[in-house]
Order: structure tokens, then C-alpha cells, then sequence
């Protein structure tokens, strides 16, 4: 899914039981809110703000998240 | 004869950036010594100290690691030894760091170790930081959610090191119970059942890990693999999705009692760290940054190292001279003066320059840069098929290969990792600035060009070329070299914190020694057997080149250094290191190098800057001498069948293109065979850099002359 900089988001699950397995060993668990603060200066990688831990993902991880915004 | 002592084995285990590492320097000071896992190209830190007369404990500082499902060979180092009880480091006990900003990520790896059996005592960092910004944590909550004891750490006061010390003592005096966690499910009770009495373990948990991890660990035999494989074939035991589930239900186990203590930030305000990344890590200002950062780096360690390098040189060449004007001459005196204390020089020589590389390398990491640096240049060098954590292996490369290559260790992906140690030795180390600068006086005429005076813009060039290159190779590597599994980016960016002088010692402790140890050893190695190779040569020959030196020097009335130095240059000439360089050169021909040249290239495999002083010993200048006179004797040389120059700028533009690309150091070979567990990569590095080297010397001098 598309992230957009600035919002906040819910996990709710992984599309890739690979991926899965290591975004849940930082912290990424379903229930759980991360802001997407910034992208990479070329783009390819996200700067996200989770349970107040700064946390890098490549794009593609990122994308692996299944979520939704919060308001 | 010492009295029979207990060693008590300590794990210092947590995530990375947990302030591990920091706390094991606390507790050990310098006392600490590095060694290998077994088998592996991991760092393992040990420090031994006696508590009492037979009681030594011995403290290992293990790599960090999210959980005991890895990512990345450290992490797997952890894996393979918690989870065999029979393993040499097998922890009597562990203390679990924990940074308490992360808390709840940090509870898993906690949570999957207190499941082993092994006493645990959680140390909690960063005390300090938390007290700054007014939070709290309740101590004696989190210890009853953990089940264990809890010392919270301050880096700053430190007083309660002798409270983890104790902790440790009391931990050997009597197994504490540690509460269980994860009650394994049907499906893994059932496997564990079936393989019990072939596995090794204390808890169910430890055989559970030994059959998720069968196919990579190194402890198992093929037979039980197979037969491992076989069952989750047979049985439908899923690894991953059990793996996934298991890591869920343990997160459901403390997460709602973690939440409730642990630190908040203060509503939305930013932090320190927040401010700072909006800058640093800015998409416009971020790489700029980076970069003025990187001329800094470059500009302080080549002005900072000069006076320290000109030093020891000089230093060394007094120590030489003293050893031949004050000893009889025999084989043994010239060996140390000329073969022994050179080669030390050649390696010692180069400490100022790797030193401040890696301090301000270490300094980087410490507050929290370098991660940064690994976020916004991942992607970028993705394309380059590496990863955001070659670039500090690069930028390493700057000073010297060998701990470059080593500090790969941290890229998880084997085709990213080899990579980055294919390419790194093209980046242009301290030992090429001697040959650059002695050359580049030929290649190029001293005026300014604008502001910029020609030479230096020269030297820049030859820079940006390595630079260059390293960046080609390794897209072309990327299309040839097969992936194993994916790679990962997936870095957590620490806050920002003031560097520890202490942590970045031994950080800068760590790359010096490697580079002396592994480096230095085979300079030293190789310098020893070429002055054997340099100094004797067939018997005959090589007196027959001294009388004939004699002859010559009263012919031209030459004084007695004259004499003794042409002495050399002939001996040199027929020794057998003069004979291989005229065996080798047809080969080099082509290039524009004649034979002298040859034994020069042939010499300074042991380090490239050797090419320097056997080029003073051919012109015979004596090794006494600074560079200046070498280059001047150069300018002299003249081709006696052409009676043109030797080194005219086409030989020079050839020479230097041959030093920014061949692979002429065994140091490197060394180490990428053992990083790389094979002859098979320095070999094809050794030839492809070879290549590179030989068709563009032959392009520019063809071009040139």
C-alpha cells in the first residue's frame, strides 16, 4: 500500500510472511501506530517513528505492512 | 602453579544499540581482548576477571540481535550458541540489556531467552537520559512483568557497576527460577517429541529453535537434517508462519503490561533527535552534509597524519642507518636495517592516517550519524548492488582495506557483502598516496589552473578514478554474482547521544589493531623474503656485479657512499628479484615499465608504498634518502638504447593508472580469502583489478606516447 509522509498509520497485518517475520521482531505488530516521518533523499527508503523508536525500511518492506490511516 | 579455578561464563546479550557494548566497556575497561566464534568471521569480545581465588568470570560480549530468529551471520552466531548447551561459549548465565525507550521490541529476544534455562539479569541503560527528560520508569513493576532482577544503569554515574557485579555473584552461588513464557503448541510439542532423543537442550524451547534452524546450523549432522526436513514435509510443520505466531503470542504476553510503564514522550513536542534528522537526514540538505562531512574526513586525516607520518619515517630511516654505520656489516644487520625495520616502517607508518580515519569513523558511529548515513544512501547504493552499509566500508577503504573489509561483517546479505568486498580495495587507500604523489611529479607539470595548482587536481583525479571504478565493478558484479535470499535494509536510527571517549578507544583500538595484526603481519612477512630475494641472487652473478661495481666507481673517482651505492644497484640488478624483473618484463613492455620497474611492482605486493623505496634502492640512492632525491634520480634515468627519458609523462599516467587499479597488496588477498571462507573471490578480485589495471595503463600509454 501507499504511505503518505506526515500521517499516521495502524498495522493490521503483512502481505509477506517473510518480511513479517522480521518487521515483527522490531516492533511492528498488528494493533500498532507508526508515523511515516520522511523519505530517503533518493526516495527508495522510509523514515518511520514507532512506539517512539525511529526505525528505517526500504521501500518494498514498507509496502509489505498492511494498514490503515488514523485520524 | 595456579590453584584449580571455576570459569563462570557471562553473556552480555541485548538489541542493537542497547547500550551493550557500552555497558561491556564499563565493566571491562581495556582488559577486554577480541577474538573469533568458532569457525566464523564474527568478532567475540571476552574479558576474564577473578572475583575470587577459584572463581574467574568470563565475560563475552555476544553481536546484537532482535531475536533468536537472525537476519545476518552476526545474529546468527547468537542462534547457533544458545541454542546448543554442549557449545564451548554456552552462557551459565546472561544479562540482558535493555534500552528503555524500546522496551516493548525488546521484551522478545527477553522473552524467547528466559525459555532457555539460562539465568538472567536485566541491566536497564541509559538512566541517565531518562532522568534528563523527567520520565519515569517503575523499576520494581518491570521486574515483576520480567520475573528477573532489574539494575537500571546510568553511563554517567556508574556506581551500580559494582551492583551488576555482585548480581553476577549471585547468580553463580544459586540458579534463580526464572518464569517460563511460551507454552509450545501441539504441532511443536509434537516434532520435539519426535527428535528428542537425538537433540541436545535443556528446554523445549532450545530443541524447538534446533528444528527451525536446522538447515543453516553447523552443530547438526546431515543425517538428522534430512530427517528434520523430511518430518516438516511430511507433517506440514509450516517454520515460518509458526515462527510469526509464536513471536505474536509472546508480544500478547507483556505488551498491555509493558505499555502501561513504559516512558512517554511529553505530548507531540519533538525531541533532540527530532530536530536534528530534520536536518541531517533532510532530502536536499542530508546528502550535502554528507559530503562536507566526507572532504572534512579526507582534508583532516591527510593534513592531521602528515607531521606523525613524516616522524615515524624519518624515525625509522635514522634507526636503519644507525644499525649499519655501528654494527658489522653481516647478513644479520643487513636483514633488520634493510629488511625488517623498513617493513615494520612500512606498516607502522601508516597508523596516523588509519588512526584518525577511524576515530573520527568511531565518533560518527557513536553519536548516531553513521545510521543515518546507512538510511539515506541505501537506496543508492541498492543500485550499485550493495547495501546503505557498504558505504562505511568504503569510506574506510579510504585508509586501508583490510579493516574495511572486515566491517562488512554487518551486511546480511551474502551478494551484497561480497560486493562491497569486491570493490572496496579500488578505493584509493593511505599506502597509493606515496606512489601517487612520487608519480604524479612526471605526469604532470607544477602550475595552477585557476586556483588550483595542477598536480593536486591530478591526485583528486586519480581519487574520483578509484571512485569511479568501484562504482562500475560493482554494477557489473550485481549481473554477474547470484543472490543468496533477500536483503534487508531495516536499521532502527538511535537518538543521538554524546560519544563515550571510552567506547570510541577501544572502537579505534579494534581497526589499528586489525590492521596491525593481519596487515602488518604479512608486510612484515613479505618484506623479510623479498630482502632475501633482493640481496642474494646466483653466486656468481652477484659478485661479479660487485666487481664490476668497484671497477666502475674508481673509474669515475666515485667517494665511498657513491661506491656503495651503485653496489646495491648492481646487486639488485642480479639478485634474483632483479632476475625476475627482467623475466617479467616483455609483459609489462607494453605499459612502458622496463625491468626496474618490474622489480619495483614485484616488491610492493607486500604494500604498495614499497614501490617507493625499491625504486630509491635501483636508482641507488640509499634508503636514507627522502623521496625528492628518488624523483630526481628518476628524471635522470634514460633508456640507454633510445637515450630517451624513463620516466616521461606517458611511463607516469601509465604507472599511476596501474596503482589505482591492480589488487597490489597481500594484506587484502588475506583477509578476502578469510572473510570469504575461499581462494575462489580473491582470486577473480586479483584478476579482474589485474585486468583493469593492465589494459588501461596500456590504453593511456599508447595514447600518451
Amino acid at each position: 500500500m501507499i504511505f503518505e509522509i506526515g500521517k499516521t498509520y495502524k498495522i493490521k497485518g503483512f502481505n509477506d510472511d517473510e518480511i513479517a517475520g522480521k518487521l515483527l521482531t522490531l516492533g511492528f505488530l498488528p494493533e500498532t501506530s507508526f508515523l511515516f516521518v520522511r523519505k530517503s533523499p533518493f526516495g527508495g527508503a522510509y523514515y518511520f517513528e514507532l512506539n517512539g523508536t525511529k526505525i528505517a525500511l526500504r521501500k518494498e518492506e514498507a509496502h509489505a505492512i498492511v494498514a490503515e490511516e488514523r485520524f | 602453579m595456579s590453584p584449580i579455578t571455576n570459569t563462570y561464563k557471562v553473556a552480555l546479550i541485548g538489541n542493537p544499540n542497547s547500550g551493550k557494548t557500552s555497558l561491556f566497556n564499563s565493566l571491562t575497561g581495556l582488559h577486554q581482548h577480541v577474538a573469533n566464534f568458532p569457525g566464523v568471521t564474527v568478532d567475540k569480545k571476552i574479558a576474564k576477571y577473578q572475583i575470587d581465588k577459584n572463581l574467574t568470570i568470563e565475560l563475552i560480549d555476544f553481536p546484537g540481535t532482535y531475536s533468536l530468529y537472525p537476519n545476518s551471520d552476526d545474529e546468527k552466531v547468537v542462534a547457533e550458541i544458545l541454542s546448543n548447551p554442549v557449545n564451548d561459549d554456552y552462557p551459565d548465565s546472561i544479562i540482558y540489556v535493555m534500552d528503555p525507550f524500546a522496551l516493548k521490541r525488546e521484551m522478545l529476544l527477553l522473552s524467547q531467552l528466559k525459555d532457555l534455562d539460562i539465568p538472567i539479569i536485566v541491566v536497564l541503560t541509559m538512566k541517565d537520559l531518562i532522568e534528563k527528560r523527567n520520565l519515569k520508569i517503575d523499576i520494581e513493576k518491570l521486574e515483576k512483568i520480567i520475573g528477573t532482577k532489574v539494575i537500571f544503569f546510568s553511563n554517567k554515574a556508574k556506581t551500580n557497576l559494582n551492583e551488576i557485579r555482585e548480581a553476577i555473584k549471585e547468580l553463580e552461588k544459586g540458579k534463580p527460577k526464572i518464569p517460563r513464557s511460551y507454552i509450545l503448541k501441539d504441532e511443536e510439542k509434537k516434532i520435539v517429541e519426535n527428535f528428542k532423543d537425538r537433540l541436545n537442550f535443556n528446554s523445549d524451547y532450545q530443541a524447538l529453535l534446533q528444528i527451525h534452524h536446522s538447515d543453516w546450523l553447523r552443530y547438526q549432522n546431515k543425517d538428522l537434517k534430512k530427517e528434520i526436513e523430511k518430518y516438516k514435509i511430511e507433517n506440514n510443520f509450516k517454520s515460518l508462519s509458526y515462527r510469526i505466531n509464536e513471536t505474536l503470542d509472546r508480544y500478547q504476553l507483556f505488551s498491555r503490561d509493558i505499555d502501561k510503564i513504559s516512558p512517554k514522550k511529553h505530548n507531540k513536542q519533538d525531541t533532540i533527535t527530532d530536530k536534528i534528522d530534520k536536518v541531517i537526514t533532510n532530502r536536499v540538505f542530508g546528502p550535502i552534509i554528507f559530503f562536507v562531512v566526507m572532504l572534512l574526513l579526507f582534508q583532516a586525516i591527510f593534513s592531521w597524519a602528515e607531521l606523525p607520518m613524516e616522524l615515524l619515517e624519518n624515525g625509522f630511516s635514522l634507526l636503519s642507518g644507525y644499525i649499519r654505520d655501528n654494527f658489522t656489516n653481516t647478513w644479520i644487520t643487513g636483514l633488520l636495517a634493510d629488511g625488517i625495520i623498513p617493513g615494520l616502517a612500512g606498516v607502522l607508518v601508516f597508523i596516523p592516517q588509519i588512526f584518525l580515519l577511524f576515530l573520527i569513523i568511531g565518533i560518527l558511529e557513536e553519536i548516531g550519524y553513521m545510521s543515518r548515513v546507512v538510511y539515506m544512501f541505501d537506496d543508492l547504493m541498492k543500485r550499485f548492488g550493495m547495501n546503505g552499509r557498504s558505504i562505511i566500508a568504503l569510506i574506510s577503504g579510504g585508509a586501508c582495506a583490510v579493516p574495511a573489509i572486515m566491517s562488512t561483517r554487518t551486511i546480511n546479505n551474502w551478494k551484497e557483502r561480497l560486493i562491497t568486498i569486491m570493490v572496496t580495495p579500488l578505493v584509493s587507500c593511505s599506502a597509493r598516496i606515496p606512489v601517487y604523489t612520487l608519480l604524479v611529479v612526471f605526469a604532470v607539470p607544477d602550475k595552477d589552473i585557476g586556483i588550483f595548482n595542477a598536480r593536486g587536481l591530478a591526485l583528486m583525479g586519480l581519487y574520483i578514478l578509484g571512485i569511479l571504478m568501484t562504482l562500475i565493478s560493482s554494477v557489473v558484479l550485481k549481473y554477474i554474482i547470484k543472490s543468496k535470499g533477500r536483503s534487508y535494509l531495516m536499521i532502527t536510527l538511535p537518538e543521538y547521544k554524546r560519544p563515550i571517549l571510552k567506547n570510541i578507544a577501544i572502537f579505534v583500538k579494534e581497526k589499528v589493531g586489525a590492521f596491525v595484526y593481519v596487515a602488518g603481519k604479512i608486510i612484515l612477512i613479505v618484506s623479510i623474503i623479498l630482502w632475501f630475494a633482493a640481496s642474494y641472487g646466483p653466486s656468481g652473478a652477484m659478485n661479479t656485479a660487485k666487481a664490476d661495481a668497484i671497477e666502475l666507481s674508481k673509474d669515475k673517482h666515485f667517494n665511498d657512499a657513491q661506491m656503495a651505492n651503485l653496489i646495491a644497484s648492481e646487486q639488485l640488478e642480479h639478485s634474483y628479484i632483479g632476475i625476475l624483473g627482467k623475466t617479467i618484463e616483455p609483459v609489462i613492455k607494453p605499459l612502458g615499465f622496463d625491468w626496474k620497474i618490474g622489480i619495483a611492482l614485484i616488491t610492493s605486493f607486500a604494500a604498495r608504498e614499497v614501490f617507493v623505496g625499491t625504486l630509491a634502492t635501483i636508482y641507488s640512492v640509499g634508503t636514507t634518502d627522502d623521496g625528492m632525491k628518488v624523483s630526481e634520480q628518476m628524471a635522470k634515468d634514460v633508456n640507454i638504447k633510445t637515450g630517451e627519458k624513463t620516466y616521461n609523462q606517458a611511463v607516469a599516467w601509465s604507472l599511476l593508472l596501474f596503482y589505482v587499479f591492480a589488487l597490489q597488496c597481500m594484506s587484502t588477498i588475506a583477509v578476502v580469502r578469510k572473510e570469504t571462507n575461499s581462494w575462489k573471490w580473491p582470486i577473480i578480485q586479483f584478476l579482474y583489478m589485474g585486468a583493469l589495471a593492465y589494459l588501461s595503463s596500456f590504453a593511456i600509454y599508447n595514447i600518451l606516447s
